[in-house]
């Protein structure tokens, strides 16, 4: 049995419209992917997706294309293979309760606070910077959370 | 030696105790809590440095332990740039050097072995760990999987790395296996999925450490190990162990003959707080409470948020532990052991949690203090406090923790001091500010406590209710050589000059004193910290509150242990933050204000107030210049910072003048 992709994906496509500007530094091609955090496997076993290699699920890709931020649709089939920059795991319900916010990222950062959603880097702070995450990092207060506290 | 007075008031604090066959004068452990990242870049001790391991040396505890040392030549385990190695005989000189130190202070020496695993490899764009499990924050590298040749020698560093130590003179050794350092990772269900015996069942992720313990023990089996470990990961929710297994993997170091474990809490990339000061002191005592029931065999270490010595004797005299284990409190003040000994702890600097010294090291710079403007400087002359050789008479405008920090510093060092300040009391902003902090206020406020006991102690003289200015300078003219303007700064409202409706800012300080109280209904212009803690307390409070910011962020002048803090609290108040905003006009409605795109808004309210720009008091400066034979100034006076530079600055005009 499939994950549920989580969230609409016209809604989002609405938060990183009116985001626009947290975007606008990165380069073409660069992306988040969001990948729901379980699965629930033939035998009817909860499995966690975010493995080296997993069955295939379906993610949402934010992939930055020449004008904007652009919503696609993608499959997951684990960390070995994929190309995204960033990763965003998904607490069932989690994206669904983002966007039904009056401010759906504002809610996705405090949702990241609160274990429901969890980030993986899949670059260096270097990689990061210079292919334009730098806006969209702090907006989420990723460099101030960690050991810092 | 006679028993000092403080000593029969905090009895299990200062009871003698054992590591293994050494004796420890007292149950106090200086623990390792952070690297200083004062060395130099490829892992050699630096003067600095040994000047700061002799205060460390000096602070009267037991047990020290020397700050963690990489022990790998390619660097893997090493996770700040300026991080001392020891994985070659060439280091070995200074690590004598420290040795005794302790030796010389009567203490025992622990070095510690800091593996970073997932947080290493800082100069080789990689880290290592026991699986493929990308970072979750944005500062770290990428991970590469360990083979188990891989762990079999980094065993054998461990080892060699280990039997230096003892080689240059120290008594034990401490290996770090929490935090998400590697050992950590091994352990932890979260960064361990390998399928070979190194993985899987908590059995085998703990052999890693199992190994280590072993072969360290095997190579040295007359001198103490220490293994730091989590009581709790914080990572349980992704994945991570439960409490329970935490303290199964104690009970396999236990098992494996460690002589001491050091709990503690959290790992790096865990989402919540451990040691700020939003967490209250002793929170974490259940941990080693459990650790002591677990483990009964076994020496227990612990300190983690746990600042106080009062409360470290209490829960010594409980059997909660074994040893307290202190650090940043001596960051704050390398006396704390001395002066609980000598009945002074009402002399105390208290570590105030502001966590300047991590904030500083994961930014890759060398650590400091808020309230220890010493640190990290002790092997420079202009730091050290040393009898003045003219005395003079001071007088000093403001009684902020600029003013106060110099006025004891001079004091100290023979000077006549008199402060001056217009408030009926001292603290300047900072006891508005704390007042209405939503951390713990009895933190910042502990600031003014120190200043006014140790200002009654030294002698220096207060004038409060007092205004300075240039009629009360002529009438004291000649009595003073020094005048140090330490007057601070201001909400500048002349910036708001040509805003329609201007008269009707309140400002924000004035405010945040309780000299004006607000409407029910607030807009806030500045969304930095003054604005920010203004904002949380009336909201708090039950008023309306809305913040409007000319920056593209909110919290930008706020250190950033506390940026997220400040974020995640208007977010939980839900204040509403108007960004790239800037005020056009006040009015009897509230305050219109545009937006980066042009378009105006009326925001409701029967309170407009001007949290920024903030402008340096420095009118003083031009009125005096002719009055008095030296003038100077400090903090805020000369540019508007903050606590930090405030003390800091105070500290070092009051060394050198």
């Amino acid at each position: 049995m499939a994950a549920v992709l989580h969230g609409s994906a016209i809604s989002w496509q609405n938060v990183l419209d009116a985001h626009a500007e947290l975007f606008e530094p990165v380069v073409t091609d660069a992306s988040v992917a969001l990948v729901p955090r379980w699965r629930v496997d033939a035998q009817g076993q909860r499995r966690a997706n975010v493995m080296p290699k997993t069955d295939p699920v379906p993610m949402q890709l934010w992939q930055r294309e020449v004008q904007a931020m652009q919503l696609h649709k993608g499959v997951f089939t684990g960390l070995a293979s994929l190309t995204s920059d960033l990763l965003l795991i998904a607490e069932d319900g989690a994206l669904d309760d983002a966007l039904a916010h009056e401010r759906p990222l504002s809610e996705l950062k405090r949702l990241l606070r609160r274990n429901r959603v969890l980030f993986m880097v899949l670059r260096t702070r270097d990689e990061l910077r210079e292919r334009g995450w730098t806006e969209f990092l702090e907006a989420l207060g990723l460099p101030f959370l960690g050991t810092c506290r | 030696m006679s028993q000092r007075p403080g000593e029969a008031k905090l009895p299990h604090l200062f009871k003698p105790g054992r590591l293994g066959r050494y004796p420890t004068k007292n149950s106090i452990k200086y623990g390792a809590c952070c690297v200083s990242n004062y060395n130099t870049r490829d892992g050699h001790i630096t003067p600095r440095e040994l000047a700061r391991t002799r205060v460390i040396a000096n602070t009267g505890c037991g047990i020290i332990t020397n700050q963690g040392a990489y022990p790998d030549p390619k660097g893997e385990g090493k996770s700040y740039f300026r991080m001392v190695a020891l994985y070659d005989d060439k280091f070995l000189p200074q690590f004598e050097t420290i040795a005794g130190y302790i030796h010389e202070a009567g203490a025992v020496a622990i070095q510690q072995i800091l593996h970073a695993g997932r947080y290493g490899g800082i100069d080789l764009g990689y880290c290592v760990q026991p699986s493929v499990v990308p970072q979750t924050l944005p500062h770290f590298r990428p991970p590469r999987e360990m083979s188990k040749d891989d762990i079999r020698r980094c065993i054998r560093e461990h080892v060699d790395a280990s039997k230096r130590a003892i080689k240059a003179g120290f008594d034990g050794i401490e290996v770090t296996s929490f935090m998400g350092y590697l050992l950590a990772s091994f352990n932890s269900r979260f960064t361990n999925q390998r399928s070979d015996e190194y993985g899987g069942s908590l059995e085998n992720r703990g052999r890693f450490m199992r190994e280590l313990i072993d072969a360290v023990k095997q190579a040295l089996p007359e001198h103490p190990f220490v293994i730091r470990l989590n009581g709790a990961e914080l990572m349980d929710q992704w994945g991570g162990n439960s409490e329970d297994e935490c303290f199964e993997l104690m009970k396999q170091a236990a098992g494996c003959g460690v002589d001491m474990i050091s709990v503690t809490v959290g790992w790096q990339e865990a989402p919540e707080s451990s040691i700020g000061r939003d967490v209250p002191p002793g929170h974490w005592n259940y941990l080693a409470q459990r650790a002591k029931k677990e483990c009964p065999d076994t020496l227990i270490a612990f300190g983690n948020r746990l600042p106080d010595p009062g409360m470290a004797n209490a829960c010594l005299g409980n059997g909660e532990f074994d040893y307290w284990e202190v650090c940043r409190p001596m960051l704050a003040d390398p006396e704390l052991v001395h002066k609980a000994a000598e009945d002074r702890l009402d002399e105390v600097r208290r570590c105030i949690g502001s966590l300047n010294c991590l904030s500083r090291v994961f930014r890759d710079l060398p650590y400091s203090c808020t309230m220890n403007p010493a640190l990290g400087h002790e092997v420079e002359p202009e730091y050290a406090l040393t009898p003045a050789a003219v005395k003079k008479n001071i007088m000093v405008i403001g009684a902020g923790p600029a003013g106060m920090e110099f006025a004891i510093t001079a004091r100290r060092r023979g000077h006549d001091v008199t402060v001056y300040d217009r408030a009926g009391h001292i603290g300047g902003n900072l006891r508005a500010y704390a007042n209405r902090d939503l951390a713990r206020p009895e933190d910042l406020l502990s600031v003014v406590r120190h200043y006014e006991v140790m200002a009654q102690k030294l002698g220096v003289e207060l004038r409060l209710n007092t205004e300075a200015n240039a009629k009360l300078m002529r009438s004291l003219l000649h009595q003073y050589d020094v005048c140090v303007v330490a007057a601070g700064a201001r909400i500048d409202l002349a910036a708001y000059d040509g805003i329609e409706g201007r008269e009707r800012l309140v400002d924000a300080l004035e405010v945040a004193a309780g000299r004006l109280e607000p409407g029910n209904r607030v807009v806030i212009i500045g969304a930095g910290k003054i604005g920010l803690v203004v904002a949380e307390f009336l909201k708090k409070n039950g008023a309306e509150v809305t913040l409007v910011e000319t920056d593209k962020r909110i919290a930008g002048d706020v250190m950033p242990t506390f940026k997220w803090r400040h974020t995640a609290w208007v977010e939980e108040l839900e204040i509403p933050v108007l960004t790239s905003t800037r005020l056009v006009r006040v009015t009897a409605d509230g305050a219109v204000v545009v937006d980066s795109k042009g378009v105006e808004t009326l925001l409701a309210a029967n309170t407009v107030i001007a949290a920024a720009p903030r402008v340096a008091n420095q009118a003083l400066f031009a009125e005096f210049e002719w009055m008095v034979d030296e003038l100077h100034g400090c903090g805020d006076a000369l540019m508007p910072r903050g606590m930090d530079a405030a003390i800091h600055e105070g500290y070092r005009l009051g060394a050198r003048i």
